[in-house]
């Protein structure tokens, strides 16, 4: 009948902004949605991160950039869902000493479940949202393949790894060949009343940027579970006191408290022992590490070709092979040593421009 | 943005505003903006106008012009009528009753009279939503001092026996209060003969402006003040009048006073039309609330296996405007509690839909949305077997 219809992801930022005009200029008949996925007033912290995706502020923004866009717009509460897929998982992490990427988590647990469950429920052909983008049907193997975008600095592919071809199908990534600055300048000429906001970096749930904080916070007994312990050096002597092992992350250098006349590095979170180990900066480098929760966005054979392996969402990246291990975890051996390989944090396999797959790091 | 013709089917959340008071809003901006608290002319022509809002607000529920007290709406009226008589009562004693299906308005203000020490028994409903006579009898003990039960329920528009509720406060020597929000203008409200002792009523149900509604208070009773600052309403409230809002609220009940029975014919026509034919026509609705004693043009239909939620969005991009739950939410739909107060499931809560029909509406009208709803109703449950909430 008329036009296809878009469930669009707005964030009240200036990218999903910007995707939702281009739709619409395409001639897309488009829906904006915002998910709730958590009570403001209960993250704490000092909060006056406006620009913070979800906080009341950006749902506000997404509402109003909606009606000046003239779309329908809706709130969705999904906070208890996305606290049993997200928010638990991200402190239980914590926990372990491991360092979590809430983000990756909530794309492929719990947005496009639900983007595609309100697709449904309005008889819309796709959703779109405004990540840094794009994929490409390959004719051959019939898949749809998630490209990173063209923007190197603002790529996002990094995120999405743990996306299924049935999302990618259904997704559009207007983005995708736009560089930031274009993305901005398009709101502007389009008056956009989201034009200039800024970039947000911190987690959504966390809007004051203070991990450390908000576990302190919501972790029940934080102060049972977690205590001061020993700084261990490689061979194990005792150099200091730390303030509780969540408090640290792989590579951390600041905040230790020690002074050795040489920086030294976090390499190693212990939580059995409550403590933490450093190291110089030849005992970050590892070759070789393992992974859990792999995905494959495209049908992989088991890997005799070397893929490119980001271990950080600002990772170059670094040539690998992986292989799957007999218990279904996947192993990455590097050519060259990488820094600090971090237990939590996603590894996403490229090949060039194309992202392959990615799991989490044990 | 594309241009379709909307078709308004929320009454029972706001109504369109009336040409007629739209005009005399607009005289009074342009000719009457002055301080009725003022001595000279300015002020005068605009007391004159405040006044007679009053006289035909008051004419409305057959009050006296001088026992109607302006606000800024309902929701000022109630956390008035609750706060003011409690802390005016409260050497007397701290207990209060109202029912579990209240509006927030009634009920937030009761939540922060406990925290204040009041003691508050919620009443249940039955489950047309309806509080029994009986049950309020046995709540009453002898530290009571206010009664406050709705006139009609906003989401499955049941109408409640309040001249029996008053009869048992009287009895008892406790005051009573009513949320006629949703009553007052759709149906033929008589304080006298109801014989209650404060009503809170609005101006935006009845065609009139927002930021409006009035408390009506029985001489004698004192109602401890909310807001200070002015000799304003008798000195009961302190603010210089919203001189514009209260005109458009004065007009828009003359208005309904000539209106209110032709209205309440068609709308209850339309209602039972556009219920029948979903009935024939879409097949698995029944009408939460009560069948027949309901605010005319009211309904609230729970649909078989239908997403509500989804039904109501998909209706707004087509063009028509219903509701889900309750409207004061924030846009983030929750489950209502009345519905849930009532007896029904999450499902069958989450499955609801509240029609409401206006003056505007016509058969056409019930034809579109029908059409409408029954495409989105098959659809919907063809699709979504399972309504998807945690």
């Amino acid at each position: 009948m008329s036009a296809k219809k878009v469930i669009m992801a707005m964030s009240g930022g200036v990218d999903s902004s910007v995707a939702a005009l281009m739709l619409i200029e395409q001639g897309y008949d488009v829906i904006g949605m915002t998910m709730k996925n958590w009570e403001f007033e209960e993250s704490g912290g000092n909060l006056s991160a406006e620009s913070s995706c979800c906080s009341l502020g950006s749902i506000e923004n997404a509402r109003m950039v909606s009606a000046q866009l003239g779309i329908p717009h809706y709130v969705f509460d999904i906070s208890d869902f996305f606290r049993e897929n997200v928010i638990d998982n991200f402190t239980e992490e914590y926990l372990k000493g491991n360092t979590p990427n809430p983000c990756v988590r909530c794309n492929y647990l719990v947005r496009w479940d639900t983007l595609l469950e309100k697709a449904d429920s309005f008889d819309a052909e796709f959703v779109s949202t405004g990540h840094y983008v794009r994929t490409r049907k390959n004719s051959q193997t019939g898949e749809t393949e998630l490209l990173k975008g063209v923007d190197s600095d603002k790529d996002q592919s990094y995120v999405l790894w743990g996306l299924s071809q049935n999302d990618l199908k259904k997704t559009i990534f207007p983005l995708g060949q736009l560089t930031k600055d274009k993305v901005r300048e398009k709101a502007e000429a389009a008056g956009l009343r989201t034009a200039k906001i800024p970039e947000s970096f911190e987690i959504c749930f966390i809007p004051d940027n203070d991990y450390r904080r908000y576990i302190r916070e919501n972790v029940e007994e934080f102060d049972t579970l977690v205590s001061e312990g020993e700084i261990l050096d490689r061979d194990g002597s005792v150099l200091g006191i730390h303030k509780g092992y969540v408090n640290y992350t792989i590579g951390q250098r600041k905040g230790l408290g020690i002074s050795l006349g040489e920086p030294v590095y976090v390499t190693e979170i212990d939580p059995k022992n409550n403590t933490i180990r450093v190291g110089d900066k030849d005992d970050l480098l590892s070759t070789e590490f393992s992974l859990k929760d792999v995905n494959f966005i495209s049908e992989f054979e088991e890997a005799r070709f070397p893929v490119t392996v980001k271990i950080r969402y600002h990772h170059e990246g670094e040539e690998a092979i992986i292989s799957r291990n007999s218990d279904g975890t996947w192993n990455v051996i590097f050519e060259h040593p990488v820094e600090a390989v971090t237990p939590g944090q996603s590894a996403v396999f490229y090949d060039s421009d194309r992202l392959i797959g990615g799991g989490t790091i044990l | 943005m594309k241009s379709i013709k909307r078709i308004y089917l929320d009454h029972s959340a706001t109504t369109p505003v009336d040409t007629e008071v739209i005009k005399a809003m607009n005289d009074a901006m342009e000719n009457s903006w002055g301080n009725p608290s003022s001595i000279h002319a300015d002020g005068r022509t605009a007391k004159f106008l405040i006044e007679e809002a009053r006289e035909r607000v008051a004419n409305l529920m057959n009050a006296e012009p001088g026992e109607i007290h302006f606000t800024s709406g309902g929701t000022e009226a109630d956390n008035w009528a609750l706060r003011g008589i409690a802390h005016s009562l409260k050497e007397k004693g701290n207990h209060i009753i109202t029912a579990e299906t209240e509006h927030p308005a009634v009920l937030d203000s009761c939540k922060e009279l406990e925290k204040e020490g009041f003691d508050i028994s919620y009443l249940f409903t039955d489950d047309k939503g309806g509080v029994h006579p009986h049950d309020l009898e046995t709540e009453v003990r002898s530290e009571t001092i206010l009664i406050s039960i709705m006139h009609s329920n906003n989401e499955v528009g049941t109408i409640n026996l309040v001249h029996k509720y008053v009869e048992i406060a009287h009895e008892a020597g406790v005051l009573f209060h009513s949320d006629m929000v949703q009553s007052f203008g759709k149906l033929p409200i008589d304080v006298k003969q109801l014989d209650v002792d404060l009503a809170s009523v609005s101006s935006h149900k009845i065609y009139g402006p927002k930021g409006v509604g009035a408390l009506y208070i029985r001489p004698g009773v004192e109602v401890e003040q909310l807001l200070f600052g002015g000799h304003q309403e008798r000195n009961r409230r302190g603010g210089t009048e919203n001189v514009p809002g209260i005109v458009g609220f004065g007009k828009a009940a003359e208005l309904r006073a000539s209106r209110l029975e032709e209205d309440s014919i068609k709308l209850k026509n339309l209602a039972s039309s556009f219920y029948n034919r979903l009935s024939e026509e879409v097949g698995g609705v029944t009408i939460n609330g009560h069948p027949t004693r309901r605010i005319p043009g009211h309904l609230s239909i729970l649909f078989d296996g239908v997403d509500g939620e989804a039904l109501l969005m998909n209706l707004d991009t087509m063009g028509i405007s219903a509701s889900a739950g309750a409207a004061c939410s924030s846009g983030a739909v929750k489950i209502s509690s009345v519905l849930k107060a009532i007896g029904l499931s999450e499902n069958e809560a989450l499955g609801t839909l509240r029609v409401s029909f206006g003056r505007g509406n016509n058969e056409e009208d019930v034809d579109v949305a029908v059409a409408a709803i029954k495409e989105q109703v098959a659809r919907l449950r063809k699709s979504a077997p399972e309504v998807v909430n945690s």
